[in-house]
């Protein structure tokens, strides 16, 4: 995989992100999950915290373990997602590659990707003696409904007060819609480098997105987060200009399905290079890539658009709308297969990914292998296993150039 | 006394055709929780809760992954086996995200309707209340799919009343077992209880009715000291942990199990005041680890709990992987220890059951119970 120039940039405004997260004094500092709406946060004048973000920062630079270890020595279960006991266990022990998180003044969080963050962050709220907001975003089992979008909607407007109270100052709508329009043009901007995966050879792979996500999680709604995806997305077209791949030589163009697997990147990038597979396209960088609105959504009003797009999210479909989003997928960039990580952290991703795939692979002909893992928790993975089960895959699927 | 509550029971499958039979309803399945009985009853349906068994896992495994809680498993798998085959649907709430997809597979299954009721966790009130308000209806119109007639103003007061009386009569039980200890065996006790997932509801209603009018006239059980737990966790253990607890002389003074406790405290649902009494019927009552209400702590609310029921110790039974569960659990262990009230985790999974290493940690439990005396 040829690294992409724009990751130093990256690095740079995470860095810069982390320390002001870390040293601020003047600005509220603000918990959120990484669906939460983040711009009523940046509007209010307040500092977003992401400990979703912080901890896949943590198993990805390998620090996972021993925070994983002190949350349970505390009585957290294994059961339980890995981003939170690494959460728990970087308030341990102060851990991980900024040394800690700040604590959190108040909390906002929503339902959108899980249940489990209500727990997580009760936890954390109970531990700070911090206020707790919830933004409940109903699951769409039977798709999106003016009730649920109305019903999110006053939980926007409730959520103002809540900031205000937290900052000591009236909330500006005024500057909400403006940070609103910077999150449009960034989520705008991400998804339309992702799409650009669409052509032969796809200039970026699924394993970039995960690791150039964490801007659009979250700096959403700051110019700088839209200047550096307009940089991102320059470079990655100017490699389909010059026809030059993310990896040498694309034989294989792939589904993935479900959070990375954070601790095992570079393994899973030299696996899949060394057998020309590209991770073309997945669900999960998706998330924050607006996908588009089901007919009669697409609304004018920026913040009922807003509540659209953290309501339309993959994680949070009933199953047959997930199917046909993998399906579309599958379609749109020419895949030749998928790879469903069983993800045992996540039970809103992975619950029921056995008869997806089943089913998956009778619409689309495409074989799909189910790996079993955990997005943090390096004790879940068993390398044999999952390269038995990938070169079975492998060996199944047809080739693009076969 | 007991024999017909542990009837009802003791086979699922042959029990729903009986019950099919004799109520000429629809059986609808209700999954795991809060979802109310009545109004099913007032559709036309009979309800008949499922909370998970404890039977071996083979089917369900093409589909759950085994980091899934048990309780979701064994419903799937009794699904699967054909044991549910008498039910006309199945009603879900959103009571966790495994729960959230299960759902989601069990519509993949079958053409079996199945309806879901969305708990809302907002912590605005009014939207809460907002949102409950304009869930009612839907979920009456989705009932009426799965049972095939409408709920009227008269079956919802009529059912309302039915299971207000049900629930009044059960908290008679608990204050029983609290009141007078040893008068009623473990498993007795919640044979009692669970009947009523697998009966017609008049005919629990009689059945209980008459059962605490003996056990209130019973003698007094002989006096003796046994320590007095509180259990806690998200469903009430197999019939083989019950029967360990009965054998080793520990003594359940009350519970706070989703099919027990937290569910007999909360009220039924009031038809004069729809969205106000569902409110109190979801949210109100013991703390549920399932359930965001704000300004409630349940590790905080969870000594006081205890010492109500004049417990000495808390016997943890946490469902394998149920994760609502096990993020409270560090703190009700903390909450518990700073108030100097002895604990003690044992995790379920019914789908295998250490039952001599559980007996070792019991015995060993109730050695540390008798010597910290009450
Ligand atoms: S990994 Fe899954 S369960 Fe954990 S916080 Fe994210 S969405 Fe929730
Ligand atoms: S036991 Fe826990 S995880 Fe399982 S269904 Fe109940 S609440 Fe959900």
């Amino acid at each position: 995989m040829t690294r992409l120039a724009s990751f130093a940039r990256m690095k740079e405004l995470m860095t810069g992100y982390y320390l002001e997260a870390k040293t601020t004094r003047e600005k509220p500092v603000i918990w959120l999950t990484s669906g939460a709406p983040v711009e009523y946060v940046y509007a209010a004048g307040a500092l977003p915290v992401y400990p979703e973000n912080y901890a896949a920062m943590c198993a990805a630079s390998h620090q996972a373990p021993p925070l994983l270890e002190a949350a349970e020595a505390q009585g957290y279960s294994p059961d339980i997602c890995a981003y939170a006991r690494t959460d728990f266990g970087q308030d341990l022990l102060r851990g991980g590659p900024a040394g800690g998180l700040p604590p959190p003044q108040a909390l906002v969080c929503a339902t959108n990707i899980c249940r489990t963050v209500v727990k997580w962050f009760e936890a954390v709220a109970r531990k700070n003696r911090a206020p707790l907001f919830v933004v409940d975003m109903p699951f769409l089992h039977d798709g999106l409904t003016r009730e649920a979008l109305n019903y999110v909607l006053g939980q926007f407007r409730a959520l103002e007060g809540f900031l205000a109270a937290q900052t000591g100052s009236a909330f500006d709508r005024e500057r909400l819609l403006a940070t609103v329009s910077l999150s449009r043009e960034a989520t705008g901007l991400w998804r339309k480098t992702l799409d650009l995966a669409r052509h032969r050879p796809s200039p970026i792979t699924a394993l970039d997105a995960f690791v150039h996500i964490a801007p659009i999680v979250t700096l959403r709604g700051t110019p700088q987060c839209r200047d550096y995806y307009r940089e991102l997305h320059r470079e990655v077209a100017d490699r389909v200009v010059r026809g030059e791949g993310a990896i040498p030589r694309e034989r294989y163009r792939v589904l993935w399905d479900n959070l990375p697997i954070w601790h095992r990147m570079r393994w899973f990038e030299t696996f899949f290079a060394e057998r020309g597979l590209t991770l073309a396209a997945a669900t999960y960088p998706n998330s924050w890539a607006a996908i588009d609105p089901p007919p009669g959504f697409q609304a004018d009003d920026p913040l009922e658009a807003l509540a659209v797009s953290y309501l339309n999210l993959y994680i949070h479909f009933g199953f047959t709308q997930r199917i046909d989003y993998l399906e579309r997928l599958i379609e749109e960039f020419a895949l030749t297969g998928f790879i469903m990580h069983s993800n045992r952290s996540c039970k809103p991703y992975s619950v029921g990914m056995y008869g997806l795939r089943e089913e998956l692979s009778r619409r689309t002909g495409l074989p799909g292998v189910v790996i079993e893992a955990d997005q943090n928790d390096p004790r879940q993975f068993t390398e044999a296993r999952t390269v038995t089960a990938l070169e079975a895959f492998l060996e199944a699927m047809k080739p693009i150039d076969g | 006394m007991f024999a017909p509550f542990h009837e009802a029971l003791a086979d699922p499958p042959g029990r729903l055709s009986l019950l099919r039979r004799r109520s000429g309803r629809p059986l609808i399945g209700v999954a795991p929780a809060y979802f109310p009985p009545e109004w099913v009853h007032a559709a036309g349906g009979l309800p008949v809760a499922f909370w998970g068994a404890a039977l071996p896992v083979a089917r369900a495994d093409a589909l759950l992954p085994p980091y899934c809680c048990p309780v979701a498993r064994s419903i799937l798998e009794m699904e699967l086996a054909g044991r549910t085959a008498e039910l006309a649907g199945w009603v879900f709430t959103s009571l966790c995200d495994t729960l959230v997809n299960l759902r989601e597979i069990f519509r993949r299954l079958s053409s079996r309707p199945t309806l879901v009721f969305p708990i809302p966790l907002a912590t605005d009130p009014f939207a809460r209340r907002r949102r409950l308000a304009e869930l009612i209806p839907a979920a009456f119109e989705d009932l009426g799919r799965l049972t095939g007639s409408a709920a009227t103003g008269a079956s919802l007061a009529s059912a309302s009343r039915l299971y207000g009386e049900i629930r009044n009569l059960q908290r008679r039980l608990y204050s029983l077992r609290r009141s007078r200890p040893g008068l009623i065996g473990v498993r007795n006790f919640y044979a009692a209880l669970r009947a009523g997932f697998f009966m017609e509801p008049e005919e629990y209603r009689g059945r209980l009715a008459d059962l605490l009018s003996r056990l209130e006239a019973a003698p007094e059980p002989p006096a003796g000291r046994r320590p007095r737990l509180f259990l806690s966790g998200m469903v009430v253990p197999p019939d083989e942990v019950l029967g360990l607890l009965e054998h080793l002389g520990l003594d359940p003074a009350d519970d706070d199990f989703a099919n027990g406790g937290r569910m007999i405290s909360r009220p039924v649902f009031d038809p004069q005041d729809p969205a106000g009494s569902l409110e109190a019927a979801i949210f109100g009552g013991t703390p549920c680890c399932c359930l965001h209400v704000p300004g409630t702590d349940r590790a905080a609310v969870f000594p006081r709990l205890v010492r109500e029921a004049g417990a000495g110790g808390v016997l943890l039974l946490p469902v394998r992987c149920c994760e609502p569960d096990a993020f409270e659990r560090p703190a009700i262990g903390a909450g518990l220890a700073a108030a100097g009230i002895p604990a003690l985790t044992m995790e379920m999974d019914c789908e295998s059951l250490p039952l001599e290493s559980l007996r070792t940690r019991l015995e060993a439990f109730r050695e540390l119970l008798e010597e910290s005396g009450p």
